[in-house]
């Protein structure tokens, strides 16, 4: 894995260096914006560090250069500028992750990797079943194109259902995927995960098949 | 003018008004009074006071002109009166013709003549009848005296009486002339009855003038009023109307003067803001290095740096949002603030599934930075401390926006809700963060004049943040 730094700072950068390059990546430091946005214009890298203030070319604009030539490796911003406003410039711009100093650094190593691994894979796509919609990318949910608020334990058992629409699926099955394994397991939260989501999306969004377990299906005629 | 009228009015009648920042400026409003009320009392006086004076020289001249020409038609009677006079043979008094006016005859008509002296019984005009006219003084000369009598008890009389010698006779004759006073008050009476209505008219008439003057004339004090509510409404930044030659370098020097406090806010602010971020790369700095050693100094350094961080947050988001407090046109949307820093939560937490709903275009009355602070403050504790969903709802209640977080973690118990807003509680110390987030947003909110409260989520089941900022 290959890692770009785009950090001004004498101590910060070469600290970060040597950091990463204890972790397992193979690094390249570039302490202004001019350097950075050549770098990562003509090397591939799995991902990128940038500081927004820099000299030359402030972060923003280097960010702005990369996704505008279509590089698109993840990119995690580094600044001082923590307020939100400064986050959702950021974001917009193209970064995919956003760390304010002070940080530590196992924070740093643990975002870069979720970043990178984020970055392999995950197609977004949207579930629907007659009115409802579920976003899987932004875990978003809609019922006749209003919004509609799922605990994360019935957003997980819709999910599940959606992706296994038609099919009947088993109590078991739903306690399976729904909860990790150190979870005490109760099959009776799943009917009361059902009977809540019938509230919110609807009486004949789910089927109970008797014996059987559940089942979501298109609403017929 | 009514309107304004009603406006002063509107001021006078606070003191009833329970609340106390009302009676403090009603009792201001007392101690300096109005100006336009002061104007038009002054204005009262003055013209009530010269109307009056004036009134009284008046009718001093007029009823003085009425009287002389009374007295002088009694005059020309006196002298008539006093050539057809003769001595008779026995050395009385005698009139040779009789004096014209019917109503020396008739008994009791008003008009009478005397003429007295020596021993002789007075000799009278038979309206006198049995009566006859006293004299009261004796005069040595021989001018006509007038004054007026009260001698006959049913009726004032106006009296004219000379002393004349005719001659033949050695006797000083007192000539007499008396008319009831009643036709004299008469005329005097109708000429005040003219006289004080119509100064009484013309007074109220100056007076509504003056009013009017006073009106138009401090136009441009309510205007200035109206600008400036305008501006702390924050439809301008300053006051932009055009005003008169007198009141036009005040509203100057009143918008240089904003312009003087919003320049030193910023600049406040700037370096504030300069000092809390050039503070923080060296900490960064420290604490990597001591985290790569374990001695009790490194220690230190984690923990001390920490506590700085800390402060240079918590400090930093004041000076944001106190320097703008001045600011007092700031208005954002809630909905593009909630939208904006909802998506940056959702970079930054992909686990989280955040959704919004509501009212997309309520504005507060909060600039948009803070706003984007405060959302961004409460969706990020729901994204890290919940459950994973993180629902936002936007609605306006009065004339507040509200903005509802709600997450479907554990909640918050009733009992540790305050703690937990206070400066650096934290209930969950096994994520990271400053535990600073509440108390930023709730001291950010209360300097825009809102608030947070701390619930429970009914439909989610874990905490509600309601944050209430004024609605624009």
């Amino acid at each position: 894995m290959r890692i770009l730094i785009v950090e001004d700072e004498p101590t910060l950068g070469p600290q970060l260096k040597a950091t990463l390059e204890g972790a397992g990546y193979a690094v390249d430091l570039a302490t202004d914006g001019e350097d950075g946005h050549f770098l990562g214009s003509t090397e591939n890298y799995d991902a990128a560090i940038l500081d927004l203030g820099l000299p030359e070319i402030d972060g923003l604009t280097v960010l702005d250069r990369w996704r505008r030539e279509k590089r698109n490796f993840p990119v995690l911003v580094l600044t001082a500028r923590d307020s939100w406003s400064d986050k959702v410039a950021g974001l917009d711009a193209g970064a995919d992750d956003y760390l304010a100093k002070p940080f530590q650094t196992e924070e740093l190593i643990a975002r870069l990797r979720a970043l990178i691994r984020r970055a392999a894979g995950n197609a977004s796509s949207e579930l629907i079943a007659g009115d409802v919609r579920l976003d899987t990318r932004s875990g978003r949910v809609t019922l006749a194109g209003e919004p509609v608020k799922l605990t994360a334990q019935e957003y997980k058992l819709l999910s599940y259902l959606l992706h296994h629409k038609g099919k009947v699926v088993s109590r078991t099955e739903l306690i399976e995927h729904i909860y990790d394994q150190d979870f005490d397991r109760d099959s009776n939260t799943i009917e009361v995960f059902v009977t809540r989501i019938r509230k919110k999306l609807g009486a004949d969004i789910i089927t109970t098949i008797r014996g059987l377990g559940y089942q979501l299906d298109d609403p017929q005629g | 003018m009514a309107e304004a009228a009603a406006e002063d009015d509107a001021v006078a009648a606070i003191p009833a008004d329970p609340d106390s920042a009302a009676k403090q400026a009603a009792l201001t409003s007392r101690i300096t009074g109005s100006l336009a009320r002061r104007m038009i009392a002054i204005a009262a006086l003055w013209i009530s006071v010269l109307l009056i004076g004036g009134g009284f020289a008046l009718d001093r001249v007029l009823t003085g002109a009425i009287t002389r020409n009374f007295d002088s038609s009694l005059e020309y009677v006196l002298i008539a009166m006093i050539r057809s006079s003769e001595i008779g043979p026995d050395g009385e008094v005698r009139l040779i013709e009789p004096l014209g006016d019917q109503r020396f005859l008739e008994p009791y008509s008003g008009l009478y003549w005397q003429i007295s002296g020596g021993s002789q019984e007075p000799y009278r005009s038979r309206s006198l009848w049995e009566r006859s006219l006293k004299a009261p003084t004796p005069h040595i000369d021989d001018e006509i005296h007038t004054y007026d009598s009260t001698q006959f008890p049913d009726e004032e009389l106006r009296v004219l009486e000379r002393n004349v010698l005719l001659p033949g006779s050695k006797v000083s004759w007192r000539y007499q002339i008396a008319q009831s006073r009643e036709a004299l008050d008469l005329q005097v009476g109708a000429v005040r009855a003219t006289l004080i209505p119509s100064l009484a008219l013309l007074g109220i008439g100056l007076i509504i003038l003056a009013a009017l003057q006073t009106f138009y004339g401090l136009w441009p004090l309510r205007h200035i009023r109206r600008a400036i509510a305008a501006m702390r409404g924050g439809h301008h930044r300053r006051v932009i109307a055009p005003l008169p030659l007198e009141v036009q370098p005040m509203v100057e020097e009143l918008n240089a003067l904003l312009a003087h406090n919003e320049k030193q806010a910023e600049e406040a602010r700037l370096h504030a803001g300069n000092l809390a971020h050039a503070l923080k790369t060296p900490l960064t700095v420290l604490v990597n290095s001591a985290t790569s050693s374990n001695s009790e100094l490194a220690e230190t350094v984690r923990r001390e740096a920490a506590t700085m961080q800390r402060q240079v947050d918590h400090h930093l988001a004041r000076a944001r949002a106190v320097g703008r407090r001045g600011a007092a046109q700031a208005r954002a949307v809630v909905w593009d603030s909630a939208n904006s820093v909802a998506r940056a939560v959702a970079a930054l937490y992909p686990d989280a599934r955040l959704d919004a709903s509501g009212d997309k275009s309520l504005i507060a009355r909060v600039e948009r930075q803070d706003l984007d602070e405060l959302i961004g403050n409460l969706l990020e504790n729901a994204a890290k401390y919940g459950g994973g969903s993180v629902f936002v709802t936007i609605q306006r209640d009065g004339d507040m926006a509200e903005i509802l977080v709600e997450d479907d973690g554990t909640g918050i118990s009733p009992a540790d809700r305050d703690r937990v807003i206070d400066r650096g509680v934290r209930l969950d110390s096994g994520k990271p963060g400053t535990g600073l987030g509440l108390a930023i947003v709730r001291d950010v909110a209360e300097i825009y004049g809102g608030s947070i409260a701390l619930e429970e989520s009914e439909d989610l089941g874990g905490l509600l943040v309601r944050l209430r900022l004024p609605a624009g």
